[in-house]
């Protein structure tokens, strides 16, 4: 049966949806947090061409990049309450697992693929400050550590924000994927509100419109941000 | 006095550099000709650091060190006795003109910010880019950003600025203004030592014009023995390829 849309149930999910902004941020602002420094170290350890981290690294990358994050989300999901288990047990610390917070699931998932990719984004954004200019900085009397603090990291960061915008917005759509884990994101929120009555396409309309919201919002701050940093990039002043 | 001693080096199974003596007075211009390939830039690049010799020592002043077996230490030490500038410019593009010249005087010298911005800028005004302190290296001619390059070893106040053919990237009407600065800077007095192909450049400002083939020096003496008399067969050659003008009729 073809029914007309139900406006204010179209309302007031927005809003319902709208609540699960902060969970959503908080997943993608901890997953940044950790997968920028960690991705760097890493993307560095392959610039430098570190022996062993550098093996360990590819093989990590290669095993995110390959397997869709709704498999990594399963395997932790079923493999990390094992693991805590067992270490609670050799501890004596009285605690249960399975009531966890989803959130911190979540965390982990996104923080691990999301180290993995900008990882990647880093290195090749190392690979655009040509090495003369590192030759040029020791020459000068800096020290390889002074070098690439000075001169490549600072211009390295500034061509990676295209593609950490990317990997910005990729993360976001990615924790809908969260209501595997039961996370009351903005997606899991809005379908439990259709449940009810069966609005479910009330329910996506409004899932579409917030997420789209939030990656404009996302994309346009990066854009803002890279027009300032990239000033020493424009030809006229 | 600057003094260079059996420089040896190989890439690969490739011998490029079989054992090259180098001496430079201070206040000298030594200036470097010779053929694609015979080893010019790896000469310089080893003299620096930028690539490790196989053997030879320097000796700069009353530093003397092995250039194969140079600790960490000794190699910071000879930087920050010498100055490097690059064919292709190599500014950091993420710093304007003036932090360009100021970031060896700062992290590399330690000095002060404003002593390093004073001579920052005296060292920019030298090289006749006094209204550029602001302007980062995209904004640059080719021929500003190899002035700014200069002064950035000039800054340094080094015991030698090695140069590695520092017009040969440039467009033809922007050579002109670099060797101005090259001939100023060797007329205060500066020490250096000069790869380059610009004949005339040799021939009015070195001291001594040295003749590297095939990884050996075959000839050094004034611009006048050189380019006038030159002793040997491969200097002769070399010179009526560059110099078709001047040596033709002499065949
Ligand atoms: N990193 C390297 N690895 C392998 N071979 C090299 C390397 N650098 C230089 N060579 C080789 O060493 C030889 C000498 O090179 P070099 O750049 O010193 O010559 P050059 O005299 O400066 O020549 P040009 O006038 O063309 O600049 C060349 O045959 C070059 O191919
Ligand atoms: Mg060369």
């Amino acid at each position: 049966m073809q029914q007309s849309l139900n406006i204010p149930f179209l309302i007031d999910t927005f809003f319902t949806a709208l609540s699960g902004v902060p969970i959503t941020l908080a997943v993608t602002a901890v997953a940044m947090l950790i997968a920028v420094p960690a991705g760097f170290l890493l993307a560095l350890s392959r610039v430098n061409e570190v022996p062993v981290l550098r093996e360990i690294t590819k093989v990590y990358v290669s095993f995110v990049r390959g397997t869709p994050i709704i498999v990594q989300i399963f395997i932790t999901y079923a493999s990390v309450p094992l693991i805590l288990t067992a270490l609670f047990e050799k501890y004596g610390i009285q605690a249960n697992v399975y009531e966890l917070n989803p959130i911190w699931y979540a965390f982990i998932v996104f923080s691990f693929s999301t180290t993995a990719i900008l990882s990647e984004v880093f290195r090749s954004a190392l690979s655009t400050v040509d090495r003369g200019q590192l030759e040029a900085a020791w020459s000068v009397g800096l020290t390889g550590f002074q070098s690439f603090r000075r001169i490549i990291i600072p211009q390295a960061l500034v061509s990676a924000l295209p593609n950490l915008a990317t990997a910005t917005v990729n993360l976001i759509k990615a924790t809908s994927l969260g209501y595997a884990l039961s996370l009351q994101e903005i997606t899991l929120k809005a379908k439990v509100a259709a449940n009810a009555g069966y609005n479910y396409i009330e329910a996506y309309i409004d899932i579409f419109l917030v997420y789209l919201i939030l990656c404009s919002v996302v994309e346009f701050a990066f854009k803002k941000y890279e027009q300032r940093a990239a000033r020493f990039r424009v030809q006229h002043v | 006095m600057l003094e260079f001693k059996g420089v040896r080096k190989s890439f690969g199974p490739l011998q490029i550099l079989k054992g090259v003596d180098v001496e430079i007075g201070k206040g000298d211009v030594v200036v470097i000709l010779g053929p694609s390939g015979s080893g010019k830039t790896t000469l310089l690049r080893c003299l620096n650091f930028l690539e490790r010799a196989d053997a030879g020592t320097a000796r700069l002043g009353s530093l003397e060190v092995d250039l194969n077996r140079a600790t960490k230490k000794e190699v910071h030490a000879v930087r920050q006795k010498t100055a490097f500038v690059f064919q292709n410019y190599n500014l950091f593009n993420n710093k304007t003109a003036l932090e360009n010249v100021m970031e060896g005087l700062i992290t590399g010298r330690k000095q002060p910010k404003e002593t390093a911005r004073k001579k920052a800028a005296a060292a920019l005004d030298k090289v006749g880019l006094s209204d550029k302190y602001d302007a980062y290296p995209v904004q640059l001619s080719g021929g500003q950003q190899q002035r700014v390059g200069i002064a950035r070893a000039l800054a340094l106040d080094p015991e030698v600025i090695l140069f590695d053919e520092p017009t040969s990237a440039l467009d033809p009407e922007l050579v002109g203004e670099v060797l101005g600065v090259m001939r100023q800077i060797a007329a205060d007095g500066t020490t250096m030592l000069v790869v380059t192909h610009e004949m005339q450049f040799a021939k009015d400002v070195a001291s001594q014009v040295v003749f590297m083939d095939d990884g050996v020096i075959v000839e050094a003496g004034t611009p006048g023995q050189i380019f006038d008399r030159p002793a040997e067969e491969r200097t002769k050659r070399f010179l009526r390829r560059v110099l078709p003008d001047e040596y033709n009729y002499s065949i």
